[in-house]
């Protein structure tokens, strides 16, 4: 038994929704698209997604940090949406606990959208079928592409590599070596859903600098100099903080 | 929830088809001499409405499907889905319901006829149970996950096909004065029901917040941008867009119509047939229109879970005053 599954680290994560773009070029080109739109480019643009980027505040202004927020189907090992299934369009794999939908099966109740605690399924008003992160399996088994990009389509397209893919089961597996070394979570714990996707919390990167190491001053230390003089003790979440 | 038209007449007819069926059995089965002389004419309007009632549910509920084509296959996981085994039972009441007017037809025995009666009155029940367990099951909505649900889609079915029932053996000339006293116990407890449910919504508690769905330690957590420039499934498929206020409007609408007016309306029924015929219409009238508006109502007050991570979880949850300025239809503000 294996649990494939992505681990995604809020504390790299800048929010430029490169995983969510190239998550819905490769899907709706594939074998599971197409993810159909409305008006994309209208005023009221409306499509189906199978990942995206929320934004929150957290704290009190001045002390506030903003923690961008990537959600797609959580791939739980004990998935709600699967068990309420009607007619067992939504299944999951047991070689690698992917949980798919059956599109020629899906008769679009919705229901399982309804079981769903995280609201990672959406529905294609279009082809009237359900639709979710199906953590590209025609790609990461597709033995026409170069080993290295046998990934998911937002993995590879992270840019501060915030996205780690891997067998979660597999205590050496790089996903679980991170979610053990960087105290992985899971979301809603309490709803009994175990889900499989974890997330790096959020660290607070302090900057501690004495006067006399301000003199050396390569480019960095020059903008973070700037900040310095204004607020002593900045709290910086890293260097690539606006 | 978006209070859907399908699901919602759904409910409400095939609840009221199951409960006219269920009536006509029991009063042909278990006290034959109440229909004794106008057998033909009771058996023969009561089942036809009882089937268009449930046909017309059914015929409602495809237009939910995105594929209707295939709905059919919904009775395939019937171990496991609640959903799948509504479907079953929706058929082998539909079935029972056809067969149990034909059987009288053809003058088959009578023991065969209660046998498929009572065998529709169990599939009534079952489909009662199944409907509502596909709610109750849900447990990420208070609002349907509690014990309530079952009894409401019983009770509630039960009243709206007994009311029609007894309209339409008004409007025969057949006035009952047992039936009177059952719809008058019926909507009584109906009512009681109801104002249980709206005590246990009021004071719901729902022990999680947006901390435990995004698990971080502050309290003061704000949704700045959903990432879309517009709403999408999850944020359209699970708020209704309605204020708290035009819940309340709602909330009161469906309690005069649903059950206070067919109540006060079956206490005064007079003995005049004529008259009679009247306030029996007007109830079960009154009660259709009403149990509408309170299906409607039972989509709208229920407040899903993932609404947490769109600050459109309505009562314990931070409330994001950027979404609830939104009005319906408008693009969310995105900062």
């Amino acid at each position: 038994m294996s649990q494939l599954a992505l681990v995604i680290d809020l504390n790299k994560c800048v929010g430029c929704h490169a995983c969510a773009t190239n998550c819905k070029a490769w899907n709706t080109a594939g074998e599971f698209g197409p993810l159909t739109d409305k008006e994309p480019y209208g005023k009221q643009p409306e499509g189906v997604w199978f990942n995206r980027v929320q934004t929150y505040e957290v704290g009190k202004y001045p002390k506030t940090e903003v923690i961008n927020f990537p959600k797609s189907c959580m791939h739980c090992k004990n998935a709600p949406c699967v068990e309420v299934c009607p007619t067992g369009a939504s299944y999951k794999r047991e070689e690698d606990g992917i949980v798919l939908v059956n599109y020629a099966d899906c008769i679009g109740c919705k229901y399982c959208s309804w079981a769903c605690p995280y609201g990672c399924r959406e529905f294609d008003e279009h082809d009237g079928v359900m639709k979710k992160c199906v953590l590209c399996v025609n790609r990461i088994y597709n033995e026409n592409l170069p080993e290295e990009e046998r990934k998911p389509a937002c993995v590879l397209a992270c840019p501060t590599r915030a996205r780690i893919f891997g067998d979660i089961d597999d205590p050496e597996s790089e996903a679980s070596r991170a979610i053990r070394e960087k105290h992985g979570y899971k979301l809603l714990p309490e709803a009994g859903a175990d889900p499989s996707t974890h997330y790096l919390p959020q660290r607070k990167v302090k900057v501690e600098l004495d006067e006399d190491e301000l003199y050396v001053k390569p480019l960095a230390i020059v903008t973070i100099e700037k900040k310095i003089t204004s607020y002593k003790e900045q709290i910086f979440d890293d260097f690539m903080s606006p | 929830m978006r209070p859907e038209r399908s699901l919602v007449l759904l409910l409400v007819l095939a609840g009221a088809g199951q409960g006219i069926f269920v009536f006509l059995a029991v009063m042909d089965i278990f006290v034959p001499h109440l229909i004794d002389g106008v057998r033909p004419a009771v058996i023969y309007s009561l089942g036809a409405s009882s089937l268009a009632f449930t046909f017309a549910g059914m015929a409602a509920s495809l237009f939910h499907l995105g594929n209707p084509q295939r709905g059919w296959k919904a009775v395939l996981r019937w171990q496991s889905s609640w959903l799948s085994r509504e479907a079953v039972s929706m058929g082998l009441f539909s079935a029972a319901a056809a067969l149990y007017p034909l059987l009288y037809f053809i003058k088959a025995p009578g023991g065969i006829r209660a046998m498929v009666g009572i065998a529709g009155i169990c599939a009534a029940i079952a489909l009662y149970i199944s409907s509502a367990m596909l709610y109750a099951r849900i447990r990420f909505i208070r609002e349907w996950s509690n014990k309530l649900t079952i009894p409401n889609f019983i009770i509630f079915g039960l009243t709206s096909g007994g009311a029609v029932s007894y309209a339409i053996l008004c409007l025969m000339g057949i006035n009952y004065a047992a039936l009177r006293e059952i719809m008058i116990v019926l909507g009584a407890g109906s009512l009681i029901l109801k104002t249980f449910a709206f005590i246990f919504n009021k004071n719901v508690y729902v022990p999680t917040n947006i901390k435990n769905a995004l698990v971080m330690n502050d309290p003061n957590i704000r949704l700045m941008s959903t990432g879309t420039s517009y709403e999408h499934y999850n944020t359209k498929e699970y708020s209704s867009g309605l204020s708290d206020a035009q819940i309340r409007s709602i909330q009161i609408t469906s309690l005069f119509l649903a059950f206070i007016i067919p109540l006060i309306l079956w206490m005064a029924v007079p003995a005049r047939p004529d008259a009679a015929k009247i306030f029996a219409i007007l109830a079960a009238l009154s009660m259709i229109a009403g149990l509408l508006i309170e299906r409607r109502l039972f989509f709208i007050e229920g407040n899903h879970l993932q609404n947490l991570y769109y600050s459109r979880f309505r009562g314990n949850a931070a409330r994001n005053p950027l979404l609830s300025k939104a009005k319906k239809g408008t693009p969310v503000p995105v900062k």
